[in-house]
């Protein structure tokens, strides 16, 4: 249906020719799946131990590669893969790395550990060094926000590694040499090169652009830089880019150490808990942010439709009007959605605002055939996993509206599911469609993800109430 | 004058196979060569019964000593029995009528009875195609093409005959007659009033902003078929009507419940996505509209239905 296309094309946002190199809502839920899927390829495959490095080469004659050597070469006793074994079948079911920071604890992405964090009963973590010791591994903390984690091991007898004290202070330069460590696709650690680029723009989390091919299965490894210290931890890559990847900042991870530091261990219940909480907490500070960011009004043919000020939106626009053969309405679509998605189980994602208007002009329909038209941009989008393992079903309501003052007449459509897990988290739409005529239409959206259902209501109150005649 | 008694001879189906005419008044029926009737089922005796006036002028068939005897219509066994000229005996297998010259025939039919069916099919089936023409036309948002109108209609159309064919055939089985054309109306009628009622239906919906009305477009085909079951039965004799209805009806009813009970949870639960898919042009509106503090005093009572959905089937 000519409907579901465009919303679908409003869920992945930039279409292809575009060529914008930012994770888009669309691959982003496919970008931060990184730790997923990751099944053991080959048993040969990887398992190279021979020492790969010649610390002692002097650096005179230095070829161009010796640096990332003795970076290898230091770093190989500090570095784990981290496995997340399915209980019942004693098999990985996903993996990702992870990296030593001292006191037997490791630091590696949140999504790494996030199935054994969601179903403890039926996952569990292990590590495996690079001297081929394994053991079981325990989750301290986590920070759901920067896709963090840091697990402690069963024992404590290896080097570490030490943050760069200038990417804590975020006094890294544009072009910087950054080497990514990691075990990709499960075929043995590899080091890879690449370029810090500075901090994402127009993303809610801060997150660094680095310009390397990371691979699933090196989330939660360190980046680092020329001397060895870590600048941010590999966590996610634009599928659809070329050497597009992104760091989370070594700031966020010194954070949650220090508050890991002598925490016994929590209980596996108590830290799903504290996923519910940080996620709680996470949202009302993001959607107090995009209130007090405000919106502003943008003239769209006869109407006047809000447009978030936050600086976190990518906003994207589309048409019908170039389509063979030529529509019988034209639909202009204008729509943004916040890059400020979260990870919370591999198949669950939050933390999105998507706001969109589509403009419709009646071309040669009649009064119903336009209805029909405009009755293909109604659709819900974004609610694929209806009923499912972590959702509610969709529940909807819907009525004619007419709001006081210089409102064009309403069909308002209001939806919304509640998380299973987490109590207080709902995902909720609302469609706004107007109805004065046959000739244009305007069909708003808003879709909030993983909000408290008051904010929702007062967001999309007042996302309602700017849609307005033009004045 | 001499009196002339008819011997049929009748399929299951109650249809005449062969006719003996025999001058009255004591005919003897049975497998011998003797009799005046001969019947080559192996179940009758070689001098089986025969068949006379009594005193009162009535026609009487009286067993002659068979062993299978005289069957009655209700099933009973006899060795006498009157003969009211409707119902068959049975004897040994054989379906036996007996009516005499005075039997009353029903008028001759004239050929325009059945001929006048034929406009009223023609008149229904165009409005069938017209209303669907007329539906199509207003939904249709692309360039208009035939095939996409066609397609439909031409399934319909084949449907309508294979359910004709079949209630014709049942039809004929049970009454003789096929009535092809009364068979064929039946359908047409029932499909045309269930095309109204969905397009009242949708459109009430929007009209009146009932966004769950759609939900029980299933009733208004249940019942098209129920008319249509009913209508058909009553072709094969208008006998007990209100039993019919009552059949019908009940299977109607059950099969109602039990599609409301599969999917209660999608109409009325927690399931129900439940808002208007299909808009109407806006001047269709009905129903007043309400105000933001409505609209938004709604949303919010669907905190705790969602609240309670959210611990239903909960995996820990």
């Amino acid at each position: 249906m000519k409907g579901d296309k465009i919303t679908e094309a409003a869920l992945s946002c930039s279409p292809d020719h575009l060529k914008q190199a930012f994770p888009t809502m669309g691959s982003l839920s496919k970008t931060f799946r990184f730790a997923v899927l990751c099944v053991a390829m080959m048993a040969s495959t990887g398992s190279g131990a021979r020492a790969q490095s010649s610390p002692g080469a002097p650096p005179a004659a230095e070829p161009p590669s010796a640096v990332a050597e003795q970076i290898y070469a230091e770093a190989r006793p500090k570095l784990l893969q981290i496995r997340t074994m399915l209980t019942a079948a004693g098999r990985q079911a996903s993996i990702g790395s992870g990296f030593l920071v001292g006191d037997g604890q490791a630091i590696t992405n949140y999504h790494v550990v996030s199935q054994y964090v969601m179903e403890p009963g039926t996952y569990t973590l292990e590590y495996v060094a690079m001297d081929g010791g394994r053991g079981s591994l325990q989750v301290i903390a986590v920070d759901v926000a920067d896709d963090l984690a840091v697990v402690r091991l069963d024992k404590d007898d290896r080097p570490h590694f030490d943050f760069d004290p200038r990417a804590l202070a975020r006094t890294l330069p544009k072009g910087e040499r950054l080497y990514s460590l990691g075990n990709p696709l499960d075929l043995g650690f590899a080091i890879i090169e690449g370029t810090y680029n500075g901090l994402v723009e127009r993303s809610y989390g801060e997150r660094i652009h680095f310009s390397a091919s990371l691979n699933p299965g090196v989330s939660g490894g360190p980046a680092l830089s020329t001397d060895g210290r870590v600048v941010g931890v590999n966590v996610a890559r634009m599928v659809r880019g070329e050497q597009v990847s992104f760091l989370v900042p070594a700031i966020k991870a010194r954070t949650l150490l220090a508050e890991a530091v002598g925490k016994p261990v929590p209980a596996p219940s108590a830290l799903k808990e504290d996923v519910g909480r940080q996620l709680t907490a996470w949202q009302t500070g993001f959607f107090k942010a995009f209130t007090e960011l405000g919106m502003r009004e943008v003239a769209f043919g006869a109407y006047q439709v809000p447009e978030s000020l936050a600086p976190w939106f990518s906003c994207w626009a589309n048409t019908n009007a170039g389509e063979n053969p030529k529509p019988r309405a034209t639909v202009n679509t204008s729509f943004c959605n916040s890059n400020s998605q979260l990870f919370i189980a591999p198949d669950l994602s939050s933390g999105m605002i998507h706001m969109s208007h589509s403009l419709l002009r009646n071309g040669d329909l009649n009064d119903f055939q336009f209805a029909s038209f405009l009755s293909q941009l109604t659709n819900l989008w974004g609610t694929g996993n209806q009923g499912g393992k972590w959702q509610s079903q969709t529940t909807c309501h819907d009525d004619f509206l007419a709001l006081a003052g210089n409102h064009p007449p309403l069909r308002g459509i209001w939806c919304a599911r509640a998380y299973r897990p987490f109590n207080g988290l709902y995902d909720v739409w609302m469609l706004a469609i107007t109805q004065d005529g046959s000739q244009q239409a305007l069909v708003s959206r808003l879709a909030l993800e993983g909000t408290d259902y008051d904010t929702a209501i007062s967001v999309a109150r007042h996302f309602l109430e700017m849609i307005q005649w033009k004045k | 004058m001499e009196e002339v008694i008819w011997i049929e001879v009748l399929s299951r189906q109650r249809e005449v196979i062969s006719r003996f005419r025999c001058a009255g008044p004591l005919i003897r029926i049975g497998r011998g060569y003797a009799n005046d009737v001969v019947l080559d089922d192996p179940h009758v005796a070689p001098a089986h019964a025969r068949v006379f006036r009594d005193d009162d002028g009535a026609l009487i068939m009286e067993d002659l000593g068979s062993a299978n005897g005289l069957v009655l219509s209700d099933g009973s066994r006899a060795t006498r029995t009157t003969l009211d000229g409707e119902h068959p005996v049975v004897i040994g297998r054989t379906l036996v009528r007996i009516r005499d010259q005075s039997h009353p025939v029903p008028p001759e039919r004239a050929f325009v009875g059945e001929c006048r069916i034929w406009p009223s099919l023609l008149l229904l089936g165009t409005a069938f195609v017209a209303s669907e023409t007329l539906f199509a036309y207003l939904r249709m948002i692309t360039e208009p093409k035939v095939s996409w109108l066609l397609t439909p209609i031409l399934i319909v159309a084949g449907m309508l005959i294979v359910w004709t064919t079949a209630w014709a055939l049942i039809t004929r089985v049970f009454s003789g007659h096929a009535h092809f054309e009364r068979s064929l109306r039946i359908p047409l009628v029932a499909i045309l009033g269930y095309s109204l009622f969905n397009e009242v239906i949708t459109r009430g919906a929007f009209i009146f902003s009932w966004s769950h009305l759609p939900a029980i477009n299933f009733i208004g085909a249940w019942m098209a078929v129920a008319a249509a079951c009913f209508a058909h039965l009553q072709l094969i004799t208008p006998a007990k009507p209100a039993l019919k209805a009552g059949i019908v009806g009940g299977v109607m009813a059950i099969a109602v419940l039990l599609q409301t009970a599969a999917q209660y949870d999608k109409l009325f639960g927690n399931e129900s996505v439940g808002y208007l898919h299909l808009l109407q042009p806006p001047w269709m509106r009905l129903a007043p509209p309400v105000d933001a503090d409505q609209f938004f005093a709604k949303a919010a009572g669907m905190k705790d239905r969602l609240d309670k959905a959210r611990l239903q089937n909960e995996r820990e």
